[in-house]
């Protein structure tokens, strides 16, 4: 297959595929081609939404249609261009996380797994630092790669009905922060009190914090 | 001032525009009518905006009462009735206060009650839409479901009788809800991925319409299960009508409040035409999709587009 991609995905949208992988290098395309997308005189290109390998882009179909989108995204080059700005440059968030057992609900179960220990566990779920890769799922929902290769398990063969607001979890090689209560099927590793409204590759470091101090921080919100 | 208060809900009434645009980069679903055909007449019918909120209906067991005598527009698949008498669907009315407006079990699942000027809230994220997942739009804009004692107000003044005339589609635009369901889809996603005999096989066999579903989507049922692609997918943007086959093999139709990402492999997408007709089917409902060219959906959507002078 030779990326980049486009191909219809409705009558008045397509989706521009890159690569067929999940990894930081596909991702500084996604965000370039989002750069294009925000900097070009295009007014029929209506709206987009961006995830780990394609990025999907509405259009006025009363000015233009599928064929010329198709034609005007190829003709572009975004993918081979290294100096398109970024409008908004992507920030750095530091989130306090604590994993502890009794709001990380998988988290002795994942770390015998791994063959670590629960405080093992975490310091590696936090020494590495992440990128969010796509928001979606729910509204604050940012899926944040890529998580250590030891740390990587599937979801819960059966997802729980209530997550509470703030969990941390992984599955595979994402993590996240449920934005609020909801069903989830990833696996519950600690809990954060605080967290920004995220933007696509901004850049996360989670900070380990002790129960005490969780409690502390939960309380005075 | 109010203009209509909520007697009974029914299963789920709910305040809707056209939906909620620019916002699926944060996660933000579209929302808006289900039947966006029947939605967009019912404001036609009263001269309104096409984007004017009005009480998406769902099934049936709906009871309003009209606190100021106006305008409404009633158009959908329920049957509908004012002071308990049966009245048309697909027709504008002077309803005068202290009547009540009733929509009971119709041919289809949905019913659109309009009132001139469109009926007010606030919009959050640029609409009204109700979509309680995202818990976004309605009258409080938290996404709740319309409920009993809620009070409605207009936009616009009541209208007096004397400013419109009664009115009606030709008959040619009024869907029958009850005609076999011939769904169109066009070619998107990972079709070339479904191998030929599958791809023959989805628009060979007849579907089932199942009780699971919501605003947010739709399953089916046939007899034989669609074998998906072996590659997994990388979770991708996720367009209205997508239809997606998880492991199982049998198809989920992605509906207006769907979530901005999905997993599953889609075999391609149901066109606005499809969408409308599908959000009208009960369970139970035996259905065959049929593959059009991207250049007809185009004609058709753009058609679609100019009669109701729609933005996008």
């Amino acid at each position: 297959m030779n990326y980049p991609r486009v191909v219809p995905a409705a009558v008045d949208a397509v989706m521009i595929e890159f690569a067929d992988e999940i990894s930081l290098p596909v991702h500084e395309q996604v965000m370039r081609c989002l750069a294009w997308l925000e900097q070009t005189k295009d007014t029929a290109l209506l709206e987009w939404v961006a995830s780990y390998r394609t990025v999907m882009v509405y259009f006025d179909l009363r000015r233009t249609d599928a064929q010329q989108v198709i034609r005007t995204i190829e003709a572009a080059q975004f993918g081979q261009q290294q100096s398109l700005k970024q409008t908004k440059s992507p920030q750095l968030h530091q989130i306090e996380v604590c994993y502890h057992p009794s709001l990380g609900l998988d988290l002795v179960e994942l770390s015998a797994t791994a063959g670590l220990s629960v405080e093992q566990f975490a310091q590696r779920h936090s020494e590495v630092g992440y990128r969010v890769y796509a928001l979606g799922f729910a509204p604050g929902f940012a899926y944040l790669g890529d998580v250590p290769e030891q740390l990587r398990f599937p979801r819960l063969a059966t997802p729980r009905k209530k997550v509470p607001a703030g969990s941390v979890a992984i599955a595979n090689q994402q993590t996240a922060i449920y934005p609020k209560t909801s069903p989830g099927g990833w696996n519950i590793i600690g809990r954060a009190v605080r967290w920004p409204e995220f933007e696509l590759g901004d850049r996360i470091q989670f900070k380990p914090i002790s129960l005490a101090q969780f409690e502390r921080m939960d309380a005075s919100r | 001032m109010t203009v209509l208060t909520i007697l009974q809900p029914g299963l789920a009434a709910t305040l809707q525009d056209r939906g909620r645009f620019g916002y699926l980069q944060r996660g933000i679903s579209l929302g808006g009518p289900m039947d966006e055909n029947a939605f967009l007449w019912a404001n036609r019918l009263l001269l309104n905006d096409s984007n004017c909120a009005q009480i998406e209906v769902t099934l049936g067991g709906f009871k309003g009462q009209v606190e100021q005598s106006t305008w409404f527009s009633l158009t959908g698949g329920l049957n509908w009735f004012i002071d308990q008498r049966p009245v048309k669907a697909w027709q504008n009315y002077f309803i005068e206060a202290g009547s009540s407006i009733e929509a009971r079990p119709g041919a289809g699942l949905r019913g659109y009650l309009a009132v001139v000027g469109g009926f007010k809230a606030v919009p959050v994220y640029g609409s009204v839409a109700t979509v309680s997942r995202d818990q976004l739009g309605g009258l409080q804009g938290q996404g709740r479901l319309l409920q009993v004692n809620d009070e409605l107000c207009a936009v616009a003044a009541p209208a007096h009788a004397s400013t419109q005339i009664n009115r009606r589609p030709q008959r040619q635009f009024i869907p029958n809800y009850s005609d076999p369901l011939e769904i169109p889809l066009i070619a998107t996603g990972q079709y070339e991925m479904f191998s030929a005999p599958m791809r023959e096989l989805f628009t060979r066999q007849s579907y089932t319409v199942t009780a699971e579903q919501d605003r947010m989507g739709m399953r089916l049922e046939g007899d034989e299960p669609i074998e998906v692609p072996e590659r997994n997918l990388i979770s991708e943007p996720l367009p209205v009508g997508a239809v997606q086959v998880p492991a199982g093999g049998q198809p989920i139709v992605m509906l207006r409040d769907r979530q901005s990402l999905g997993g599953y492999h889609k075999i391609g997408t149901v066109t606005w035409h499809g969408l409308n007709r599908l959000s009208q089917a009960v369970a139970g409902t035996k259905l065959r999709f049929y593959w059009q060219s991207m250049a007809a959906a185009e004609a058709e959507y753009v058609a679609v587009m100019r009669f109701f002078n729609l933005a996008r």
